[in-house]
């Protein structure tokens, strides 16, 4: 049996699968730096690995427009209501999750953003945006978009189960404090699928996870 | 025959009527009836009042010279710095004494005197003054200005005095104490008159009594006493006799050979006209007489000493322009120096008991003080003298002569002295003072005391170096150097008996052996000896027991170019040097808690090579035991030979007191108890004293207890494979580099567990304790006594830290808390149990194998000076890298579909 014409058909999907797997247990199993910052390391890890590399992939490698990992408007023109559709039923879920079980106790926002509001907007929007950021991009733009195109709905569901997988092993376990990433996870991962664009998806998940704060801090 | 009947009867009766007046009259009450004399009734007086002639006369002859003792105005100088180097600014300071007026009105002259500089004592007091006047205010800047008024008339005897006429002024002669009134000399001479043309009045000598010969061949012709001008009496000193002599005539001769010195003359009474006496006629004496009565007081008797402006006069009150350029002074401003005083009133030195200067090599300063006196004139009137106080050796009287001054009736005769300014001048020479001279700091020698501390050490000749630490300290109490210039040289000497007769210089011993480091040094005040001496340095005193160590200090410092200043001291120590020492023991109680026996022997442990501060600690038990509170303590001095008696336990200078009721140990007194009451940081000192059996010698043996609180220390059983994290080196107090490593930071390979023992402090604390050790937070059971062994912790990931941690309660037994409150009184709930704990930290590392070496340890040590931000950068790229590179070669070898490739064509 002649595999080459079997690999030449798949190799796209295949090579753009072992990449995207490849990145994540590097990521995970990266050596951190006892002299360093583990935040800053897991930050500039997250742009070279979730940002950098799919990007350069996709122009070196495959030799493809950005576009290609969801840099692009909304396909349908209806991002925003799509980022709606996805975030109300969402954090309505949270919402209930929030009064059947004991979140809030296990939820831990920084103390500093709960006395100071400039902290507060600094946090949510740059650094909640920016981790959010990372992920929609791999996650969203390249496994969901470039690299399970052709698997329907279901690349949803994947991906966040991939999200979720890697967030177990990175972090040693979910918790409540990982919930509204995967609702995020989710959320995002239907719209991109439908628009085919990352900023709808980003937008959607920063919904998301600012909400969740705020519902946090305004329930406590 | 009837005559000699006669006579007998004759006889008989008179013997007989003499005999019955004889039992009448006895010959004592014939003497009682003679008249007393003086003398004799003034002796019955004393007598009768019981006191004795002797003192009556030691008190009139100080009477008789009393006059001459009192005391006159005096002045002294300090300086500051009293070591003034070249350039210094000197400050004079006088401190004048035994006069009527305030400080502040005095009149201070000073005057300095530069090397190689002038030698008039006038430009001496005029450098100073102007100084004292211009106060360092730069003339140049000085405008020209109207009289500003800073005259000052200086009035005899200070500035409270007023100038009248009955100012008197009056110099000491320090030689025989005489009071001497300045003025003109008496006028004698020429207030003498004789009756006769060609007579002199003269003193005449009546040394010889001889007959008047008429032929002597140099007789003078004599006549009776001379007039006296102003109604007074003529008056020669002593015995001799006022006489009108004619020396140009001689009549006759005289046979006797004494004619050329002595020339006689007879004298011719005028009522009788018989000569009665012969006198000697000298010449040489005749104006030795004085007149007595109503004689004329000298004018111009007082003067001041200030130092004059060409033609002008200082404290007559005008301060012309000519004075302020002369001093230096300001003529726009009364008071140039700022001081209060207006500029004439500076150069007087008015109440200026200070002097201040630059000081130059070889400079000499001085000082004449005017004032007015504690001391009365004898004129009729309210006058105190007027003096002058030197600030030397004072002023010798010269030029004196008297007068005689009719007061209250009676002929009082004054001395009297001519001397004038220049004769003053004269003295200052004798009034400089050098300010490095022994004149201000009284002595060239520096006093130094030494001390040394403990009292009675005791010398371990043992070679276990446990004997006392002898600290000597030498201070001075007159030093004008800092310490660090101060020279100290220390000796060390030994000997048999107190009085140090023939000692034993060991100072070069105890350097060879280590036991002192240097003897000799600038700021070296204080030398250490661990009295560690063996018999090589204790020589022939290495059986004496007890040693006297006599330790001298010699301290040098260099005063100035002209020498050295020097002093020694020493203390002499009395030092134990038995080889018997008193050994401690943890004591235990019997149940009961009634009685304490002797239990496990402490700070007995010696390591022989110290190689960690816990060894050194270990050995410096022995000398300073460290012990904990509530603790129960024996003592022990080994007397098995009984070559010890009579025992005396002291502890902090108090008896320690053992008998069977406290212990059946109590039996020869060579053992003792006593319990720790101090807190921690208080020291317990121990004393033995005993006599020697064999040589009847006193023995005094010491031991120190230190009180501390417990700790716990964690260490690595296996320190190959975990070990504590070197922090660096220290350099110690011998000059050795030492290596540092932590005690609360630990490092062990990766594949090592935790196998680590905890150690107590003080070291028996650990048989009281009960401890729980805790791994991560979990407890971990002991392996061993003291030890946990930890295997969990193997196999972790480089930089994994495990958190380790001991605690323990540290509870007497029972008995022994029944002892502290039986036998010490100590109450039970002051002796409940201590917890102590300790927590260490253990980062796995990556274990160093055999291939790290050569070219990878050369990579290794290169990565260490890579910034780690750097590393961590290249290795996140090299791995992304690796990534894209690895997929887009396999990539580009597995061929793309038709399909796809057409996609890309179109």
């Amino acid at each position: 049996m002649n595999i080459l014409p079997l690999l030449s058909r798949w190799k796209k999907s295949l090579l753009t699968g072992l990449f995207a797997v490849a990145t994540l247990a590097i990521y995970a199993f990266f050596p951190a730096d006892a002299r360093l910052n583990v935040t800053i390391q897991s930050v500039l890890l997250g742009v070279a690995f979730f940002v950098a590399l799919p990007i350069f992939f996709v122009r070196l490698v495959l030799r493809e427009p950005l576009s290609a990992l969801g840099f692009q408007g909304s396909i349908r023109r209806y991002g925003p209501v799509a980022v709606l559709l996805a975030v109300v039923p969402i954090l309505s879920i949270w919402y209930v999750l929030f009064h059947v079980f004991p979140v809030a106790a296990s939820y831990r926002l920084p103390a500093v953003i709960r006395t100071s509001f400039p902290f507060f907007l600094f946090y949510e929007v740059v650094l909640v945006g920016a981790i959010s950021f990372l992920y929609e991009v791999f996650f969203r733009g390249f496994v969901l978009i470039l690299w399970l195109r052709n698997a329907g709905l279901w690349a949803v569901f994947f991906q966040t189960g991939l999200f979720a997988s890697f967030l177990a092993v990175s972090g040693r376990g979910i918790t409540w404090q990982d919930v509204p990433l995967l609702f995020a996870s989710l959320a995002s991962g239907f719209v991109a699928h439908y628009t085919r664009s990352v900023s709808y998806s980003w937008a959607s998940a920063w919904l998301i996870l600012f909400l969740s704060d705020v519902l946090i801090l305004v329930i406590r | 025959m009837k005559q000699n009947t006669l006579c007998r009867k004759i006889c008989s009766a008179g013997i007989a009527a003499v005999f019955l007046l004889g039992q009448v009259f006895p010959v004592a009450s014939v003497f009682a009836l003679s008249i007393p004399s003086t003398s004799s009734v003034i002796g019955d007086v004393l007598s009768t009042f019981h006191v004795d002639q002797s003192s009556v006369q030691n008190v009139g002859e100080s009477f008789n010279v009393a006059s001459t003792k009192a005391y006159s105005p005096e002045v002294s100088l300090s300086f500051s710095p009293s070591d003034p180097k070249e350039g210094q600014k000197v400050t004079a300071k006088a401190f004048p004494l035994y006069f009527s007026n305030p400080t502040n009105q005095l009149y201070f002259t000073w005057f300095l005197k530069r090397k190689g500089g002038s030698n008039n004592p006038e430009d001496w007091k005029t450098e100073a003054m102007r100084m004292l006047a211009n106060d360092g205010a730069d003339v140049n800047r000085f405008l020209p200005g109207a009289d500003d008024d800073d005259g000052y008339k200086a009035p005899y005897g200070g500035g409270d005095k007023t100038s009248v006429d009955n100012s008197w002024c009056y110099i000491k002669d320090p030689s025989n104490g005489t009071f001497y009134e300045l003025g003109p000399l008496s006028s004698s001479p020429a207030i003498f008159t004789c009756g006769t043309d060609g007579y002199q009045a003269s003193c005449l000598s009546a040394v010889q009594n001889i007959a008047a010969d008429n032929s002597s061949t140099a007789a003078y012709q004599i006549d009776g006493p001379p007039n006296c001008s102003d109604n007074g009496t003529p008056s020669c000193t002593g015995t001799q006799l006022t006489r009108c002599v004619n020396p140009s005539v001689a009549s006759g001769t005289f046979g006797l050979s004494d004619t050329v010195q002595r020339r006689v003359a007879p004298y011719t009474d005028p009522s009788t006209g018989n000569p009665v006496f012969n006198y000697v006629y000298d010449p040489a004496v005749e104006n030795n007489m004085t007149c007595q009565g109503n004689a004329t007081p000298p004018a111009d008797k007082c003067s001041h000493l200030f130092p004059d402006a060409d033609g002008y006069t200082t404290g007559d009150g005008r301060f012309t322009a000519g004075e302020e350029r002369f001093w230096g002074t300001n003529p726009a401003d009364p008071d140039t120096a700022k001081n209060g005083n207006k500029d004439e009133a500076n150069v007087v030195g008015l109440g200026r008991d200070t002097f201040t200067w630059n000081y130059q090599q070889g400079d000499q300063i001085g000082l004449v003080v005017e004032g007015t006196s504690m001391l009365s004139t004898k004129h009729d009137d309210s006058s105190m003298m007027i003096m002058w106080a030197f600030s030397g050796d004072g002023c010798r009287v010269v030029h004196t002569g008297s007068y005689t001054a009719s007061i209250k009736g009676y002929a009082v005769t004054i001395p009297t002295t001519s001397m004038g300014r220049n004769d003053f001048n004269k003295c200052l020479k004798d009034n400089l003072v050098d300010p490095l001279g022994a004149g201000q700091t009284n002595s060239k020698n520096i006093e130094l005391d030494v001390s040394a501390t403990p009292d009675n050490p005791t010398n371990d000749k043992t070679g276990e170096k446990s004997g006392d630490t002898v600290t000597a300290t030498a201070s001075i109490t007159n030093s004008s150097k800092a310490d660090s210039e101060v020279t100290y040289e220390w000796k060390v000497e030994l000997s048999d008996i107190a009085g140090m007769n023939n000692p034993t210089d060991i100072t070069g011993s105890l350097k060879s052996a280590g036991l002192l480091s240097v003897s000799k040094g600038n700021g070296l005040n204080s030398i250490s000896i661990p009295l560690n001496m063996g018999d090589s340095i204790l020589g022939a005193f290495a059986s004496s027991n007890p040693v006297y160590m006599r330790i001298t200090s010699t301290a040098t410092e260099n005063f100035n170019s002209q020498g050295d200043r020097t002093g020694h001291s020493d203390v002499i120590i009395k030092v134990s040097n038995s080889d018997k020492k008193i050994r401690s023991y943890a004591a235990t109680a019997n149940d009961s808690g009634t009685a304490v026996s002797l239990g496990h022997e402490i700070c007995s442990d010696y390591v022989t090579n110290p190689q960690t501060a816990q060894d050194a600690m270990t050995n410096l038990d022995r000398i300073s035991c460290r012990v904990m509170k509530n603790e129960i303590i024996g003592l022990k001095i080994d007397n098995t030979a009984n070559d010890l008696k009579d025992f005396s336990w002291q502890i902090d200078g108090k008896s320690l007191a053992c008998d069977t009721s406290i212990s059946p140990d109590c039996t020869d007194g060579s053992k003792a108890f006593f319990a720790v009451t101090g807190e921690a940081g208080t020291t317990i000192n121990v004393k033995l004293d005993a006599v020697n059996t064999s040589t009847g010698k006193a023995v005094t043996l010491t031991r120190m207890f230190n009180i501390v609180n417990p700790d716990i220390v964690i260490e690595s059983v296996d320190k190959t494979l975990l070990w504590p994290r070197y922090l660096g080196q220290y350099v110690g107090l011998n000059g050795a580099t030492n290596d540092d490593y932590s005690e609360n930071f630990f490092e062990k390979a990766s594949s090592a567990g935790i196998h680590m023992k905890a150690r107590f402090v003080p070291s028996f604390a650990g048989n009281i304790s009960t401890r729980q050790w805790q791994v991560n937070g979990h407890v971990e059971p002991e392996w061993a006594v003291m030890e946990i062994n930890n295997t969990s912790t193997s196999g972790g990931n480089t930089g994994d830290v495990a958190n380790i941690s001991v605690s323990a309660v540290l509870a007497q037994p029972a008995s022994t808390r029944l002892a502290l409150q039986n036998i010490w009184g100590i109450d039970a709930t002051k002796t409940a149990e201590v917890t102590v704990s300790k927590s260490v930290q253990v980062t796995n590392i990556a274990f160093p194998t055999a291939a790290d070496s050569g070219v990878k340890k050369f990579y290794a040590a290169l990565s260490g000076y890579v910034p780690p931000a750097l590393t961590f950068a290249i290795r996140m790229i090299l791995s992304g890298g690796l990534l894209l590179f690895t997929v887009g070669f396999v990539f580009s070898l597995i061929p793309n579909a038709p399909a796809d490739d057409e996609t890309r064509r179109r």
